[in-house]
């Protein structure tokens, strides 16, 4: 502004001035009119003027990216949900259509397709951040859990999502994964029952399967999410060893805050003790959080649209049964557990139901087991050796299921 | 015994939730419940004369059975089956369904056996399971033969599936 030329500027400013200085104030009436109705100044107060740390604030970007990716797969899943038919005959005939006719709906389908693969990876490192920071520790365990709810959903979801299109990769994990709960002792084959329908995966399973993923599923992940956020809200970030570098120290005085901005009341809790200690440095949510925070879910979608644009949603032959050269072949995120079914000698197949729900168990437990009071992953190996451990073997058994399945030349 | 004021209002409004989620709850239960009381009917379909099977060898037919009970659908379930004769004159119809995780089994002539490609099983030509991770043998489909040598499958396994 100050380059422009003086008399240039006199010139524009009235000019510039007059009507946005009339719509401003029609713009503040209705503003005021809301305000004096709903509160509004005060939500946006609340919503956008949050104390957030400075320190270690791209690590918090990766809640908001899933829930952006959740977003995208919302709107894309309604959107679906005009052009699907869930019908045994009909469902496969819908996407081969599109994906002959309708560039734009398959844009969305492949949109759905990566969305859903992306948002798994993103939730697990948002998950892998929590454990790494120890923000699972007190009073922040009811957030922990409730992300470990909406990671099972969203594992569900996607698990539900891959029976949908109805072409040979989708029966073929319906049947494997519907056949999963019948090792459940006593009741196992009821559920699997329920489950299809039927004794053999059919038209009622994928119409009660895609009940599930529509309706049943999402509306308990949107509950959860809302719980997880009135969380955050209620304890805020304030979890991480990068904000408590330097907030206390060995003798017990109070920490020295250089640049703490005024804590407004109810957020964040006021540090009473050591362990709830606020961060040495905060800055408002909006926009410094905002900005990282819509800067990496940017970068999310673009990885989502391009893989969508480039690679799109594939759609195999039509599903049968009948079939003597089909090789089935799991979805990614599941290889770890197939590859143990490979591994597994037959007398401990039920291991297939065992190991996750163990593995969920160890999840629920953690906060519970991990109590003290050190942050630092360095400084917690009764913790991060195990989880690595785990974390490696997931890994390895893996790359022994992608090399086995290369291996049938698939 | 009396009963204040408040804690008949409690009283009435658990009871009026009660009854409305029962009154959810009936239904949407009993319907979720309804197959586990609704075996299917079994049928027997004619895949036609078995003719000359070579011996140890298996030939695939494929069978249509209607489609599950509680279903609207008026499409055929076709299965794929395998039909042996033995050096014994016994013929056997079996399933493609590996009893693992129900992936479709295929004869592998180089090695003799049925292959489930999902997790490496492995059958031999009378069923049995002889490698990899398959707990029972291969499912056998009940079968007939006719007078004239038709061939009848019921569509009904001879064992449970795992």
């Amino acid at each position: 502004m100050t380059t422009l030329p003086r008399v240039l500027v006199e010139r524009m400013l009235p000019l510039a001035a007059l009507p946005v200085r009339r719509t401003r104030s029609a713009a503040r009436r209705a503003y005021a009119w809301m305000d004096e109705r709903s509160d509004l100044r005060r939500l946006l107060r609340v919503g956008l003027y949050e104390a957030v740390p400075r320190r270690g604030a791209w690590a918090y970007t990766l809640g908001s990216a899933t829930l952006i990716l959740i977003g995208n797969q919302i709107v894309t899943g309604i959107f679906l949900t005009m052009i699907y038919v869930p019908s045994t005959t009909e469902g496969w005939e819908t996407l081969n259509w599109i994906k002959q006719h309708d560039e734009f709906a398959s844009l969305v389908r492949g949109l759905h397709l990566w969305g859903a693969y992306v948002l798994l990876f993103v939730i697990g490192l948002h998950m892998v951040r929590t454990f790494f920071s120890g923000s699972y520790k007190r009073p922040r365990e009811l957030n922990w859990l409730s992300g470990v709810v909406l990671l099972l959903l969203v594992l569900a979801l996607a698990i539900t999502g891959a029976f949908l299109p109805w072409d040979q990769a989708a029966y073929w994990t319906a049947v494997v994964v519907t056949n999963i709960p019948s090792y459940t002792p006593v009741i196992g084959e009821y559920l699997r029952t329920l489950w299809r329908g039927g004794d053999f995966v059919g038209p009622i399973t994928l119409v009660r399967t895609y009940g599930i993923h529509i309706w049943l599923l999402p509306s308990l992940l949107l509950g959860t999410i809302g719980l997880h956020l009135c969380l955050l809200r209620r304890n805020a970030e304030f979890g991480s060893y990068v904000n408590y570098r330097g907030a206390y120290r060995a003798d017990g005085a109070a920490p020295e805050r250089s640049s703490q901005r005024e804590l407004e009341p109810p957020y964040p809790s006021l540090p009473t003790d050591d362990e709830w200690a606020a961060p040495l440095e905060t800055e408002d949510f909006y926009p410094s959080q905002t900005f990282k925070d819509g800067l990496v879910s940017l970068g999310v979608m673009t990885l989502v649209f391009v893989l969508a644009v480039t690679v799109g949603a594939p759609l195999e032959v039509p599903a049968t049964q009948n079939t003597t050269t089909y090789t089935p072949v799991p979805q990614w995120f599941y290889l770890p557990l197939d590859q143990l079914l490979v591994l597994v000698p037959q007398q401990l197949i039920s291991m297939v139901l065992w190991v996750p729900l163990f593995g969920v168990l160890l999840l629920v437990l953690l906060p519970f087991v991990d109590r003290g009071r050190e942050r630092n992953p360095f400084e917690r190996p009764a913790v991060m050796l195990p989880a690595l451990i785990i974390l490696v073997f997931m890994l390895v058994l893996t790359a022994q299921g992608a090399s086995r399945l290369f291996n049938l030349g698939v | 015994m009396s009963l204040s004021r408040r804690r008949l209002l409690v009283l009435g409004t658990q009871l009026s939730g009660t009854v409305v989620a029962a009154f959810l709850g009936v239904p949407i239960v009993g319907w979720l419940l309804w197959p586990l009381f609704h075996p299917r009917q079994t049928v027997w379909r004619s895949i036609g004369k078995i003719g000359d099977l070579p011996v140890e060898q298996p030939v695939t037919r494929r069978v249509s059975f209607p489609p599950q009970p509680q279903s609207w659908s008026s499409t055929q379930d076709t299965w794929i089956v395998f039909l042996v004769r033995y050096r014994s004159g016994e013929i056997r119809v079996f399933s493609n369904v590996c009893t693992h995780m129900q992936c479709p089994v295929r004869w592998e002539p180089a090695i003799g056996q049925f292959l489930c490609p999902c997790h490496g099983g492995l059958y031999d030509i009378f069923g049995n399971n002889v490698g990899g991770p398959p707990p029972k043998p291969l499912p056998q489909w009940i079968h007939h033969i006719g007078p004239d040598g038709t061939l009848y499958l019921e569509d009904e396994l001879n064992e449970e599936m795992p």
